[in-house]
């Protein structure tokens, strides 16, 4: 009997010691591949959802910078047809004998009216050249551009060669959880309509992107084991986000990142050749434009709380100055909202 | 018959040393090998929260020099030139959870979780577009294009099927809508045109103003070719 139980005694054990640890082995390869491949899948997502929303955010970053140099045109072609009834009245000090005379001034002014149209026709153009799509054309320029990403894949305008990418959904943001384009100072909606029904066009996107890629496992199915294909999914949510709202009397706020600590709009002086002034005899207080700031106007301190500006996103162009009240856009990562998604249905893996 | 019972019996005996030397090589070799998976797993997972980490915060705004008034005049083109963009590497401290930077929580991975090949983490910002396929006009981003390439000695029993050294990377090209300063830059119709009006340059116009066309032009604004 005690020989009987030595005869062979160690083989079932190594046989189920060495199978376990093999088993092991499989398991700890295909966890380590899936976890890596699912880390993998939320990158390749998120990589690309923020980007898409560039159709919306580009359109009206490029709509706000163009406003705003016609409204500083517009502001200027204000002061500078001011300027010419002053001169032609004689107002501010020249006379014919004094130098530089009122028609040396006048043919400043005129040619800086000149100018100052022609530069104004020529935003009124860019604007007019910048896309307006609606919202249903911005959810088709995002799926196209979608594809592009993902046919450029590998390079520096691609993806991740490795996924498919589908736009799941595109809807506008509700106001539930970040408030909407309208919730500036003042209440104004933007583009018309109220604020519980904002204009479609433009309000704000939210958009969820599913990156999806079926990965073939590293363990070899053997036996029992039969490691089929795994889909690494990864779903990233964006929306578009007024990043910066600014309030200011254009004239009278340093730009920050000026080297010279000059002011957004410093003062120009049109009745000059060289924009610069004059000095007396004539009292060029009554050709300057200024945009915000001016000390001859005791109210204007250039603080929107106490100046006669109003608030909301506009430029509003008085005497005393240019109220600027703009937003620009940028993006922002926002959790998934598109609910239960199933594979080959809602997206497709590649 | 006794002595053949004997001669028997030692053979048994001998069997169990021989299934020993035969399994136990192969059950250490894969006991090490489940071991090392285990290892290089881990780090291929925190390969790509380097690629992440790096991603993520390069596409983070910041208000103050992206997107406002003041990103807008320091865009024009006369005051911007060349655009340049930065972005942050993927960061070592990613592979081993190293909280002596801030940027994780720690507490730092025990060394055998630590990569034992020298860590590269490099990222290229820049601003790129897409175009073609069923887009009707290009589309401007900007991306930063983010890599790691690490690596895990192989143990001396692996190296001759894998190599001295597994080598672990990762990487991600993140996209973003671009900033203002981009904006400017890229759209030199735009760029001009703000740069003429708030620079006060003087065009010289002549006799009259430029009228308005009596249809107005609705081509797209055009992308500068160094986007």
């Amino acid at each position: 009997m005690r020989l009987h139980r030595q005869r062979g005694q160690t083989f079932p054990i190594w046989a189920f010691g060495t199978l376990t640890v093999l088993t092991m082995l499989a398991l700890a390869m295909s966890y380590g591949q899936m976890v890596a491949w699912q880390m993998r899948a939320m990158n390749a997502a998120d990589a690309a959802a923020r980007g898409m929303l560039s159709v919306q955010t580009t359109q009206w970053n490029e709509t706000e910078a163009a406003l705003h140099a016609a409204a500083v045109e517009e502001y200027r072609l204000r002061v500078t047809m001011n300027d010419l009834l002053e001169v032609i009245r004689g107002n501010g000090g020249c006379t014919s004998s004094t130098t530089p005379s009122c028609a040396t001034l006048y043919a400043n002014l005129r040619q800086n009216y000149l100018d100052s149209l022609t530069r104004y026709t020529n935003d009124v153009a860019v604007l007019g050249r910048i896309s307006t799509p609606t919202f249903t054309d911005q959810v088709t320029s995002i799926q196209a551009a979608l594809a592009q990403y993902q046919a450029n894949c590998g390079t520096n305008s691609g993806g991740d060669c490795a996924f498919n990418y589908t736009l799941v959904a595109a809807t506008p943001r509700p106001t539930t959880y970040l408030h909407d384009v309208y919730s500036d100072c003042c209440n104004m909606v933007v583009g018309g309509n109220t604020a519980g029904n904002p204009k479609l066009d433009l309000t704000p996107m939210q958009i969820e992107i599913v990156a999806c890629a079926k990965v073939t496992p590293w363990v070899p199915n053997f036996w029992h084991w039969n490691a089929s294909t795994f889909n690494a999914v990864g779903r990233a949510a964006a929306t578009s986000i007024m990043d910066t709202q600014e309030f200011m009397w254009v004239g009278s706020l340093v730009d920050p990142t000026s080297t010279s600590s000059a002011v957004f709009q410093a003062s120009e002086y049109p009745e000059a050749s060289n924009n610069a002034t004059q000095g007396f005899p004539y009292n060029d207080q009554y050709y300057r434009i200024d945009y915000g700031g001016n000390p001859n106007i005791t109210y204007n301190t250039g603080d929107p709380s106490t100046s006669d500006g109003s608030g909301g996103f506009q430029y509003a162009a008085s005497y005393s100055g240019l109220y600027v009240a703009d937003g620009w856009w940028s993006t922002m990562t926002i959790r998934p909202f598109a609910g239960n998604l199933t594979a080959g249905t809602s997206f497709t893996c590649k | 018959m006794q002595v053949k019972s004997r001669r028997g019996l030692h053979a048994q005996r001998g069997q169990a040393t021989l299934e020993t030397a035969v399994f136990l090589p192969l059950f250490l070799l894969v006991l090490f090998g489940v071991i090392w998976t285990v290892q290089s797993s881990v780090l291929s997972e925190r390969a790509q929260i380097a690629v992440r980490f790096s991603g993520l915060v390069s596409d983070e705004a910041n208000p103050y020099k992206q997107y406002s008034l003041g990103a807008l005049y320091d865009g024009l083109p006369d005051v911007a030139g060349v655009e340049t963009y930065t972005c942050v590497a993927p960061t070592p401290d990613a592979l081993q959870n190293d909280p002596t930077h801030g940027y994780f929580p720690g507490p730092k991975s025990p060394s055998f979780f630590q990569p034992t090949a020298t860590t590269t983490g490099t990222c290229t910002p820049g601003s790129t577009h897409l175009s073609g396929g069923s887009m009707s006009t290009p589309l401007l981003f900007v991306h930063t294009q983010s890599n790691i390439a690490t690596g895990v000695t192989v143990p001396g029993y692996l190296q001759s099927a894998l190599g001295a050294t597994q080598n672990l990377t990762a990487s991600q090209n993140f996209f973003d809508g671009p900033d203002v300063r981009t904006i400017v830059n890229c759209y030199s119709d735009l760029g001009t045109a703000a740069e003429q009006s708030l620079e006060h340059e003087a065009v010289n116009a002549t006799g009259a103003a430029t009228p308005l066309p009596d249809m107005p032009n609705t081509t797209p604004l055009a992308l500068s070719g160094s986007c």
